[in-house]
């Protein structure tokens, strides 16, 4: 009879287990994580008795986590997605607020200045006309600077960010080695899994791929963890140190590496997934083209208004000086280089000027130039040196002495342009809305020639201001200043001195024509108008473009990417949240069905108790049997 | 197919949260007005309002520049009526003066009222606009434009004719320069100038003469001389002899004398010896014509000495005020096309602004019907998801245990 007691107790031991688990799983509904236990009941092995095998009762025989390998996997690796997309998405949104504005953005400080020089256009004379272009053109300057600024900042901000992932990264790899080395002390101790370990270092897997994609290699109990493309982050029990260096050709710029023990790998190319993906991808598709753009377009709106503007006289009578400052083209070297030349760069063009980067290297035989982002090669003439310097894409690049083979060095031909933008006059006087020279036909002429009021193609003529007379020596000839006798073309134009004119109609023998100064014309409005159309003038992306053009197509160039973006991360979001479900469903804590299992199992128990007590009565009946 | 608890919370709560957004996003079109705050949200749409935005502004501020024009060239008009006035006065004078029943005191009367029109007409071409600049300086607008000199007035300012933007593609020009507006006028017949020598005894004199065949016509200095009181003959000013280019005989008055393509008349009884010039007519201005004429009628010695002088030079300054009062209307019909241009201009911008306003609008601005639709929708199926939620929630076997 004592075989009834044992199989009675045999059922509370277990039933006792399986409450503790399903007060275990009600206790962990929500706990990141967890995967729900469940207790797996056997029979335990039966006797032989004269009548057959007689059961024995029931033994735990383990405690098993629900655990789908597939549908975790799924999970994280939709998570990673949705992870590097949510950070690209949030930080486009900001770039693209920032552009957006369409009160006080860019397009509007420009128009503010065009309009205000269309204003000095139509009444040149007046100084308040002028102070207001001065101001707009001192907004318009700031306006580009803070931009600059606001994404220079977010630069740096980023820059810190890495930083503080990495260290995170760094903890979360340590965790995982942590626990790989408790599971296997654990296995060792018992063949039995340590689920709630399990689950924890699971957790902390998922954690580390919202973070940077990863791979997960099992590797008998442990897991070992893989980053980039198969660079070891969790090795067993050992954790790999991942920190942040800085790029040896942009001392602005944080790269993501591996500290090994012979140095630092850097993963910031081949990382993929995870919020940092994101942001290094933000970084270099985003962030930096952006940034880069907008000093382009800084330099294509500053180059255009002080080439005209050195074009035009002021009220002083002095020829027009640059109206904007703007930073200059930079080079850097590499911080590796051996040789010590130092790079110079100039912008030369407008038409072939681009937004990228780029790196000159020395190779034995000459150099390479390659863009930075993508490291394709570019096509360039030149041998880079003073009287032959290398030309590619509106720049002109002259290489010092000292340079090394292997030597590099990066170049930025905008990125740093409008940190140095300002407005370079100061004295509304100083506005050059004038023309420099004028040209005017003698009142004692007798034909009917005319002359036009003439064009300046070289500002820097030292002649350009002198007294010219331009008089008909006969019906077909003229002289120039009393020299020479050209032949007369109606309409064909006169080039003297950095000036054009063209004269028309039949001039008769002795007529005369002068060029000269145009001091005192403080009515003339010729090269401020001019001024306001060189800001319409298609002068970007050879000759395709204009300034306004270019803002727009930054805006929209955003916007659109920042739409991708976020369109990417909601579809991802959905996928993510169904892998969630999915895995959930079959990992996850029901209350319900744990209420139902409580309610069988404390049904169970009570029954179980009821055979402990019937195995009493049994005994008790025998006794007294006996005592009789 | 089973739930996890966790999970269907989190499923329900994700679902109140996103309904959230698009309810907070239809509010935000509401209260803005507009279909998108950033570019992202429509890119296209916020570009194309962007360029359409700029051309609106351009327009505003070519109407701030047609404004300028405007009241510049109204303000030349309004100068160029008032030179007309004085002009036609001063050809008045002219007609008045010629009457040959007058006695040199009436005429020295006649006289200083044109000395008097030439003063105005000094006056109007140093008019200054609302900002104290010169209407007829051309650019060098703070150069008082004309200045009487020893040889006559002279022109101080330029002959640069600023432009100014009124509509993207047009550019219109300013007010006219002293030199387009004054100067430069062919004097007389446009061709050339015919003179009585102060030294004829007869009293013969010579009208305006009129051009008969322009391309037979040498311009070079001629005398028409009477070798007695019917033989003439035409000579050039050729050194040391000069060559006979026509010649007759038996002139009666009146008779018209043809040579090299153009015709005099003379009028009156010519000694012998007299003669009469004929020189290429010269450009001059509007100020040295009424000096001119005013010379004329005070009797000046050089140019009308005699009556018949006096008679060639009267109906010479006559044909002077018709040159220039052709002048000062052929600028003012200038003025009046530009003036006109600038309407035109006007009603180009006002119906592009009305298309542009439409554009945009249609790009940008919110629906309002379809967007409060929208939001009570959105209102509704939160309010729902909400309920649901909460009802949901309280579901529990526990509660029956």
């Amino acid at each position: 009879m004592a075989d009834v007691l044992s199989t009675g107790m045999s059922s509370l031991r277990a039933l006792q287990r399986a409450l503790d688990t399903t007060s275990h799983n009600i206790a962990n509904v929500s706990t990141e994580g967890y995967t729900r236990q469940r207790v797996e009941f056997h029979s335990r092995r039966p006797e032989l008795s004269g009548g057959g095998w007689i059961g024995t009762g029931v033994e735990v025989s383990t405690v098993r986590r629900v655990y789908d390998q597939f549908l975790s996997q799924q999970t994280r690796s939709s998570g990673t997605n949705l992870a590097r997309l949510d950070a690209y998405a949030s930080q486009a949104a900001r770039i693209d607020n920032l552009l957006s504005d369409t009160d006080n953005g860019l397009s509007a400080s420009l128009q503010s200045f065009t309009d205000a020089i269309n204003e000095v256009s139509t009444t040149p004379a007046s100084i308040p006309a002028r102070q207001v272009l001065i101001a707009e053109g001192r907004a318009l300057a700031e306006r580009l600077k803070s931009y600059d600024t606001r994404l220079r900042n977010m630069s740096t901000e980023l820059n810190g960010r890495l930083g503080a992932e990495a260290q995170e990264i760094t903890t979360l790899a340590q965790g995982i080695a942590k626990l790989n080395d408790e599971i296997s002390v654990a296995y060792r101790q018992s063949s039995q899994p340590p689920n709630d370990l399990l689950d924890q270092r699971d957790a902390l897997i998922n954690e580390l791929s919202a973070k940077v994609g990863i791979s997960v290699v099992a590797e008998g109990e442990a897991l070992n963890v893989f980053i980039g493309n198969g660079q070891p982050l969790v090795l067993g029990t050992q954790a790999s140190e991942i920190t942040t260096t800085v790029d040896p050709l942009d001392s602005e710029r944080t790269l993501f590496a591996l500290r090994t023990p012979s140095g630092t790998v850097d993963l910031s190319r081949v990382i993929s997934g995870g919020t940092l993906g994101g942001l290094l991808d933000w970084r270099s598709q985003m962030l930096e083209p952006a940034r880069n753009e907008l000093g382009r377009i800084g330099v294509a709106i500053t180059t255009q208004v002080n080439a005209q503007h050195r074009e035009g006289m002021d009220l002083t009578g002095t020829l027009g000086g640059n109206f904007f400052n703007i930073g200059p083209a930079t080079a850097t070297a590499a911080a590796a280089n051996t040789g010590t030349a130092a790079v110079t760069v100039t912008r030369t063009g407008l038409g072939a000027l681009t937004a990228n980067d780029y790196v000159l290297a020395r190779t034995a035989t000459g150099y390479t130039l390659n863009r930075k982002d993508t490291g394709a090669p570019v096509a360039f003439t030149g041998t880079g040196t003073a009287a032959d310097p290398i030309l590619a894409d509106g720049l002109s690049i002259v290489v010092g002495a000292g340079i090394a083979t292997g030597d590099r060095h990066s170049i930025q031909p905008t990125r740093d342009a409008l940190a140095g933008i300002s407005v370079a006059i100061t004295d509304a006087s100083r506005v050059a809305a004038a023309a420099p020279i004028r040209a005017s036909a003698a009142s004692s002429n007798t034909g009917t020639g005319s002359i036009s009021s003439g064009e300046v193609l070289d500002p820097t003529n030292a002649a350009l201001l002198g007294t010219v007379d331009i008089e008909f020596t006969s019906a077909t000839t003229y002289s120039v200043n009393g020299a020479g006798s050209f032949t007369y073309t109606p309409g064909a134009s006169i080039d003297v001195n950095g000036w054009r004119v063209q004269v028309n109609g039949a001039p008769a023998v002795g007529d005369r024509f002068t060029v000269r100064s145009n001091a005192g014309a403080t009515g003339d409005n010729r090269n401020a108008f001019a001024l306001a159309d060189a800001l319409r003038t298609n002068v970007l992306d050879g000759g395709t473009k204009s300034a306004y053009a270019a803002i727009e197509r930054l805006t929209a160039d955003v916007g659109l990417s920042t739409r991708t973006a976020q369109v990417n991360r909601d579809a991802e979001a959905a996928i993510h949240e169904s892998d969630l479900a999915a895995r959930d469903s079959v990992q996850g804590v029901n209350l319900d069905e744990e209420a139902a299992n409580m309610l069988r199992y404390q049904q169970a128990y009570a029954a179980a108790a009821q055979i402990i007590s019937a195995a009493q009565e049994m005994f008790d009946s025998l006794m007294n049997a006996v005592r009789r | 197919m089973r739930l996890s608890t966790a999970g269907m919370h989190r499923s329900s709560i994700d679902a109140i949260l996103e309904q959230q957004v698009r309810l907070s996003k239809t509010q935000n079109q509401i209260t803005t007005g507009k279909k998108f705050q950033t570019a992202s949200e429509d890119p296209i749409g916020a570009t194309r309002v962007a360029g359409l935005e700029s051309k609106r502004a351009d327009n505003a501020q070519y109407g701030r520049n047609s404004n300028i024009i405007k009241s510049r060239l109204s303000y030349e008009e309004q100068t160029l009526a008032d030179i007309t006035s004085v002009l036609q006065s001063a050809r008045d004078s002219a007609l008045a003066g010629a009457n040959a029943t007058l006695g040199q005191a009436e005429r020295r009367m006649i006289a200083n009222q044109v000395r008097q029109n030439l003063a105005a007409l000094m006056d109007m071409a140093n008019r200054q606009d609302g900002n104290g600049e010169y209407l007829f300086a051309g650019t060098s607008t703070a150069t008082r434009p004309f200045a009487q000199g020893a040889a006559g007035v002279n022109y101080q300012g330029d002959q640069t004719v600023r432009q100014v933007r009124i509509t993207g593609t047009q550019s219109l020009a300013d007010v006219h320069t002293g030199v387009d507006t004054f100067m430069g006028i062919a004097e007389r017949n446009g061709v050339f100038r015919t003179t009585v020598a102060a030294a004829n005894t007869g009293n013969a004199t010579i009208d305006l003469g009129t051009v008969t065949d322009g391309t037979a016509w040498i311009p070079a200095n001629y005398t028409l001389q009477f070798t007695s009181a019917t033989d003439w003959q035409v000579v050039d000013d050729g050194t040391p002899t000069p060559a006979i280019i026509a010649s007759g005989s038996g002139f009666t008055s009146g008779q018209s004398i043809g040579f090299l393509g153009v015709n005099v008349t003379i009028t009156g009884a010519p000694a012998a010896n007299d003669s009469f010039g004929i020189t290429p007519a010269q450009d001059t201005d509007v100020f040295a014509m009424l000096d001119e004429l005013a010379r004329t009628l005070e009797g000046d010695s050089a140019i009308a000495g005699s009556q018949a002088a006096f008679q060639a030079q009267i109906g010479a300054s006559i044909a002077n005020m018709d040159a220039a009062l052709e002048r000062v209307v052929g600028v003012r019909a200038e003025v009046g096309t530009r003036l006109q241009a600038i309407d035109i201009a006007a009603d180009f911008r006002e119906s592009e602004e009305v298309d542009l306003k439409a554009l945009i609008s249609e790009i940008r601005d919110v629906d309002y019907a379809s967007a409060i639709s929208q939001l009570n929708q959105q209102y509704t199926s939160l309010q729902a998801a909400q309920a649901a939620y909460s009802k949901f929630a309280q579901l529990s076997l526990f509660d029956y245990l």
